[in-house]
């Protein structure tokens, strides 16, 4: 009997002081609740569902792998140890503003790439605007300055034939690497291939010239985006997917717009 | 009398409701305030060039840590291989993995580059609350700089009675965390350790 009277009063003051720790992390906790505290709720969350393959576009298969991987492999030297020192002395001497209005010129003379796959999307709107931003951008500074994105604010589409087979339902196909020009699929490399019979730069008669104005075009470009492969690379545990998601997911999602 | 009384106890109820509000920042005010902020600090005088680079991102990685919410982020990337993490080695990942993103992404940025660089700013969309009832939200934005345009989109999460932040990256709709969990999968065999030691490596190397 006296035992009983001891113990109650004891687990009364333990019950005491337990509620008031809990009373005292209470306020601790809602204060601090913006630092996420692990939880099973959090574990099985449906937060990242829509970024597993399975579940968003079908996955683009890469059946040709160890080419794929080759090529990437032979991309990578090819800049490291050719187009990046070539752009870098390039840089050098022409001045930024130069190289940004011969990067505006090829953009400008590949119209029809953009003009016609807009009217294959049946984006009659954006053709009519593609037709006004050559226009303006042609007669005022023969490609040279961007005045109708600029000084007016059209809005540039950036279409070609892979985007617009994809528009039509056609998936990527599968994966593939292309030496010089990098990350592709099957349906963007029939695009590209298209899409080469509306550039201005494959109708040049002299082989020379057409090398050299290539050229220019991929050392300029390149001159302008410097550091960024670099970066891309430098985040990244698995390079050759890194790339390879980034494609995807950068096409799948022009495709998209 | 009466009537100045009601009217002056509405309109003081009204503004509390209001600085209330103004208190709340929605998911648009954080990425806009974020972005301002670390505009400023590239911006500042004594953080251009190379004297003063260490401080500065030491300041830019902390309002990083106050922008993302590097818990998820990290959770995502690791995709599955997540599960296989105790929650010591979770807290080590994240600080060195939080440390390679910020010192990729922050670092690199030149002062000097920044001057015709500016944000404008799309839209919005609510989304829907996860099951756990966190809510969600997408900021479209456009950053122009150098005559290129370049969406970035910011993707947040609010916990019930937290605080908006960015879980996700997307530049040109390249998805950053998609990225890494693509790159992870990859990783599935390899133990917590191994892909510990590996962010470790890496945010050595940079310095």
């Amino acid at each position: 009997m006296d035992k009983k009277w001891e113990i109650l009063p004891g687990t009364g003051v333990a019950a005491m002081v337990i509620f008031m720790v809990l009373l005292c992390s209470f306020p601790v906790l809602a204060s601090d609740s913006d630092r996420i505290t692990p939880s099973l709720s959090l574990e099985t969350d449906n937060l990242f569902a829509e970024y597993d393959s399975d579940l968003k576009e079908p996955s683009v298969p890469d059946p040709l792998y160890w080419f794929n991987y080759s090529m990437y492999h032979f991309n990578d030297k090819l800049y490291f140890w050719g187009l990046k020192p070539l752009a870098q002395g390039y840089k050098f001497v022409a001045p930024v503003e130069l190289r940004r209005g011969i990067n505006n010129f090829f953009y400008n003379i590949l119209f029809p790439v953009r003009f016609v796959n807009t009217l294959l999307q049946g984006k009659v709107t954006s053709a009519g605007r593609e037709v006004s931003i050559f226009m303006i951008n042609t007669m005022g500074s023969l490609g040279f300055e961007r005045i109708a994105q600029d000084k007016h604010g059209f809005k540039d589409s950036r279409e070609d034939l892979g985007q617009t087979l994809g528009s039509y339902g056609l998936g990527q196909g599968f994966y593939l690497v292309l030496p010089f020009l990098g990350p592709s699929s099957l349906r963007d490399f029939v695009g590209k291939a298209g899409d080469y019979f509306l550039s201005p730069t494959g109708y040049l008669n002299d082989t020379e010239v057409k090398m050299g104005v290539t050229a220019l075009g991929v050392v300029n470009g390149t001159s302008l985006r410097i550091g960024d492969y670099e970066a891309v690379k430098e985040a990244a545990f698995e390079p050759y997917i890194s790339l390879k998601d980034a494609y995807l997911q950068l096409r799948q999602n022009w495709v998209e717009k | 009398m009466k009537k100045y009384v009601i009217t002056i106890i509405i309109l003081g109820c009204l503004m509390w409701a209001f600085s209330a509000l103004a208190s709340e920042a929605g998911p648009r005010q954080v990425v806009e305030n974020g972005v301002n902020e670390v505009l400023s600090i590239l911006n500042k005088p004594e953080y251009k060039g190379e004297l003063n680079r260490k401080q500065r991102d030491e300041l830019l990685f902390k309002k990083a840590q106050e922008l993302f919410d590097f818990y998820s982020f990290s959770m995502g990337a690791l995709g599955r291989s997540w599960r296989g993490f105790s929650p010591a080695q979770r807290d080590t990942f994240i600080s060195y993995f939080s440390r390679l993103i910020a010192d990729t992404y922050f670092a690199k940025i030149e002062g000097e580059k920044l001057s015709d660089l500016s944000v404008r700013y799309v839209t919005e969309e609510l989304l829907d609350p996860t099951k756990s009832g966190r809510q969600r939200a997408d900021i479209f934005t456009e950053v122009s700089h150098g005559g290129v345009v370049t969406p970035v989109d910011y993707r947040m999460l609010k916990p019930p009675g937290g605080m908006w932040k960015i879980y996700d990256v997307k530049i040109e709709g390249v998805s950053l965390l998609g990225n890494y969990r693509e790159q992870y999968r990859e990783r599935f065999m390899d133990s917590p350790d191994k892909l510990i030691q590996e962010v470790r490596e890496k945010v050595k190397n940079e310095d």
